[in-house]
């Protein structure tokens, strides 16, 4: 019953795991920095914040759980008509990249939040204490607190953008996600199938690896030495 | 000169307010060393927060220099906050950066450049002993020399007041005599007003001339530390001076008299200059050893170059003669007392 008959070749799998990189490297570069601004502005402008402004934070707030709370596919052939009108095509691995950004965004944004959350309140009381601005607190003091946090974030944010991608394949994205839907769902082949999952396993424990190897490195690199 | 004004301050906690200072009249005079005392909740930490704007008065002005804060601007908050140096119970230095980054900070933010940082950051390790210490992290440190740090950094922008929040409450105590010295050295060779905020009475008897108690939001006794320390006047005064100096015979001393029935039991109290007089044996002395004065237990300090102490005695002879030798003491100035049969001293 097992069917070793296969239509994947060497070009084809690398082909799409060249998309997944592409649509993982660029969603991931504009989400990240989107994220992050997003992040640090809920994170100074909450109540008690240190620029706390409470409508600014109520709509970026708001606007961030909405799109959380839409399921990625749908979120992503929602903002598919945008990507027509900006690039011309709502079709292809280009033209899911702003899906992309659309769903990782909000996602790093809550993960960065929660990692600013955690720096100690002591020392942006220090940094207040000190008469740092709003800038310099988050660029001086915040930040560099996070770091070994942030890097878990933006690991985790990386694997979730894989699995989005996956996603996105489904609506013609290409991808890896595209190669074990098309062949290895719809035309039952196995082989194409499983090395996609192996695949996909491989280089989400590579990035997880990697992440938790960098965070603890920044986190103790001061005890090693 | 700081001056605090009819200060009061509120919290509100859904819309409900709490008050937490309750009209604060306070002067700090420059180079002074001032304490601040009081129970957990008193208001201590929002009343030094003040001082720096790091809280704002909801009535009342808090006036440094002449200079009232509420008239002053974002942009001279910050100046100020610059030259108003702050340390904390959990130091609060950055985990992230280095010894030497992290004193570097304050004079980062002003922007001083790259050169004239690392001199001051030397100079500054100089001072507080931790040069073999500039490449470490904080979490190689012990608290001590965290409170070092955090000490070299808050006088990176020399400034001419000093804010101590509880600074040696998470430190032994050598480690915090260490500290309160370095402190010292701050207030004497920089010429810094230093503000402490404590809950321990031997932190003030070690450094503070000036000092207030705090209940409630209220300020209960303010005044000269010495003067203090021999004259609570209020109850919790009386309980932060009794943690340094205890003013009653302990109990098992007390009980083990009554055993053997020794009750003309007297606390005699020394102050300033009654110390420095012979006055025990000049009692009996002068009554050609008609009566007998007995030590039972004695409890002395010194704050600051003053002995005060209290001492308990039995006095023994014809009643008349004791009562001489009583007014005798009274006319040294020593205050004396005598324990009723309920332990109190009247
Ligand atoms: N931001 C705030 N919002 C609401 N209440 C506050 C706030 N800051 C302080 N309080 C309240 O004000 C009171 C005094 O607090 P404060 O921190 O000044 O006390 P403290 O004397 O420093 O106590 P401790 O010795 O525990 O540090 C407390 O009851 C506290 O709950
Ligand atoms: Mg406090």
């Amino acid at each position: 019953m097992f069917d070793f008959n296969t239509l994947l070749t060497p070009e084809l799998f690398f082909v799409s795991l060249y998309q997944t990189f592409f649509m993982v490297g660029i969603s991931l570069f504009f989400g990240a920095i989107l994220g992050t601004l997003f992040a640090v502005i809920l994170v100074i402008t909450k109540p008690n914040g240190i620029a706390e402004h409470k409508i600014c934070y109520s709509i970026l707030n708001t606007i961030i759980n909405i799109v959380r709370s839409i399921p990625s596919l749908i979120l992503l052939v929602s903002v598919l008509p945008l990507s027509y009108f900006i690039i011309g095509t709502s079709y292809g691995t280009t033209a899911a990249i702003l899906p992309l950004i659309f769903f990782v965004s909000p996602y790093i944004s809550r993960l960065v939040e929660n990692s600013l959350l955690e720096v100690d309140n002591g020392i942006i009381e220090a940094a207040n204490a000190m008469g740092a601005t709003t800038w310099q607190v988050i660029w001086h003091f915040l930040l560099p607190e996070a770091k070994s946090s942030l890097v878990l974030t933006y690991t985790t944010a990386t694997i979730g953008l894989i699995g989005a991608t996956a996603v996105a394949g489904t609506i013609g994205a290409g991808g890896i996600g595209d190669l074990a839907l098309n062949y290895g769902y719809y035309r039952f082949d196995h082989v194409a199938m499983i090395t996609t999952i192996i695949t996909l396993i491989i280089i989400v424990q590579i990035i997880q690896t990697i992440g938790n190897k960098l965070s603890k490195s920044i986190r103790n690199h001061h005890r090693e030495t | 000169m700081i001056e605090l004004k009819r200060v009061c301050k509120s919290f509100y906690h859904n819309k409900q307010e709490i008050k937490v200072l309750n009209d604060i009249n306070i002067t700090i005079n420059d180079q002074d060393i001032f304490g601040i005392i009081g129970y957990s909740g008193a208001g201590k930490s929002t009343l030094i927060r003040l001082i720096n704007a790091l809280e704002k008065p909801t009535s009342g002005d808090v006036i440094i220099d002449g200079h009232n804060l509420a008239k002053f601007t974002h942009h001279e908050i910050r100046q100020m906050k610059q030259k108003i140096g702050m340390i904390f119970q959990g130091f609060n230095l950055l985990e992230s950066k280095t010894v030497a980054e992290n004193i570097a900070l304050p004079l980062l933010l002003t922007g001083v450049p790259k050169q004239d940082r690392d001199k001051v950051v030397d100079e500054l390790l100089d001072f507080v002993e931790l040069k073999d210490k500039k490449q470490a992290y904080p979490s190689e440190l012990s608290g001590g020399q965290k409170q070092r740090v955090s000490i070299a950094r808050a006088l990176a922008n020399k400034p001419k007041i000093l804010l101590c929040d509880e600074a040696t409450s998470a430190l032994d105590p050598q480690t915090t005599r260490a500290i309160l010295d370095l402190l010292k050295r701050i207030n004497q060779q920089q010429k810094v007003t230093i503000i402490i905020v404590t809950h321990e009475m031997s932190v003030l008897k070690h450094i503070c001339n000036n000092m207030l108690v705090m209940e409630n939001g209220k300020i209960v006794e303010q005044g000269n530390v010495v003067d203090i320390f021999q004259n609570p006047a209020s109850p919790v005064t009386r309980k932060f001076v009794n943690a340094v100096i205890y003013d009653k015979l302990p109990i098992r001393i007390l009980n083990n008299m009554l055993k053997h029935d020794i009750n003309n039991i007297y606390r005699l109290e020394f102050l300033g200059s009654s110390c420095r007089h012979s006055v025990l044996s000049d009692a009996i002395m002068r009554d050609c050893g008609k009566i007998s004065i007995n030590i039972l237990f004695s409890n002395m300090i010194d704050i600051q170059e003053n002995v005060i102490g209290y001492m308990f005695v039995n006095i023994e002879g014809e009643s008349n003669d004791v009562e001489e030798a009583i007014d005798f003491l009274k006319r040294k100035q020593v205050r004396i007392a005598k324990l009723d049969k309920d332990g109190n001293y009247v």
